[in-house]
């Protein structure tokens, strides 16, 4: 009986263990997603750059906002990975990792976008911004809802 | 010694193998998916960290503070 016992609780804490609680597995998807667009992002502007579409100045505040976005996000993926539940803690944590991202992303921080000559690089430009405006914005709803 | 370092050596041999059956066992549950796609995320952030800073060793004048 007290095996048996034993043994259920093991295979309890086993199962609760494993399981990741679903705004962890959201947060994660935004991780992936703002990474690849980051990525695709930086490398039009650098195939622009390469074609003389954008100039070297341009080419060089996109990457470094991307580079600031790259490294809250190495940060965030860390606290995400130290965590098997989304608690309120983890979340005001990760919260604050995303207020630079957001900061790097605010429009006056994107106003060289506006200089950009090649309308069609200027529209993509643009475009790649507001995903990944979208993604850091879908992860802060995941990260402001009470869980679940 | 020579049966201990034997022991070691299968073990490494045997530990990638092991690691993705436990992969694959832990994948329903969700959990691993969620290191699955942090790795992913991880190793893409590297990918395009070294992306940008390549760039910018070729462009030093496009370098800022």
């Amino acid at each position: 009986m007290k095996r048996s016992m034993i043994l259920f609780m093991s295979l309890v804490l086993f199962l609760q263990a494993a399981c990741s609680d679903r705004d962890l597995q959201k947060a994660s998807k935004s991780m992936v997603v703002l990474a690849t667009a980051v990525g695709e992002l930086q490398k039009d502007a650098i195939a622009a750059n390469e074609q003389k579409l954008l100039s070297d100045q341009a080419a060089g505040e996109i990457l470094q906002v991307c580079l600031k976005i790259n490294a809250g996000g190495k940060q965030i993926d860390a606290v995400l990975r130290s965590v098997r539940q989304l608690d309120s803690d983890s979340r005001k944590n990760l919260i604050a990792l995303l207020s630079p991202i957001s900061q790097a992303l605010d429009s006056r921080q994107l106003e060289f976008i506006a200089g950009i000559k090649d309308p069609a690089i200027k529209q993509k430009t643009d475009a790649a911004f507001i995903l990944v405006r979208t993604t850091i914005a879908s992860l802060q709803i995941v990260l402001a809802s009470s869980g679940g | 010694m020579e049966t201990a370092l034997a022991i070691v050596n299968l073990f490494n041999a045997a530990a990638p193998g092991i690691a993705n059956l436990i992969l694959l066992i832990r994948n329903k549950d969700g959990s691993i998916t969620v290191a699955q796609m942090l790795n992913q995320a991880d190793s893409t952030f590297d990918a395009n960290i070294k992306e940008a800073s390549d760039w910018f060793k070729t462009h030093p004048q496009a370098q800022q503070g």
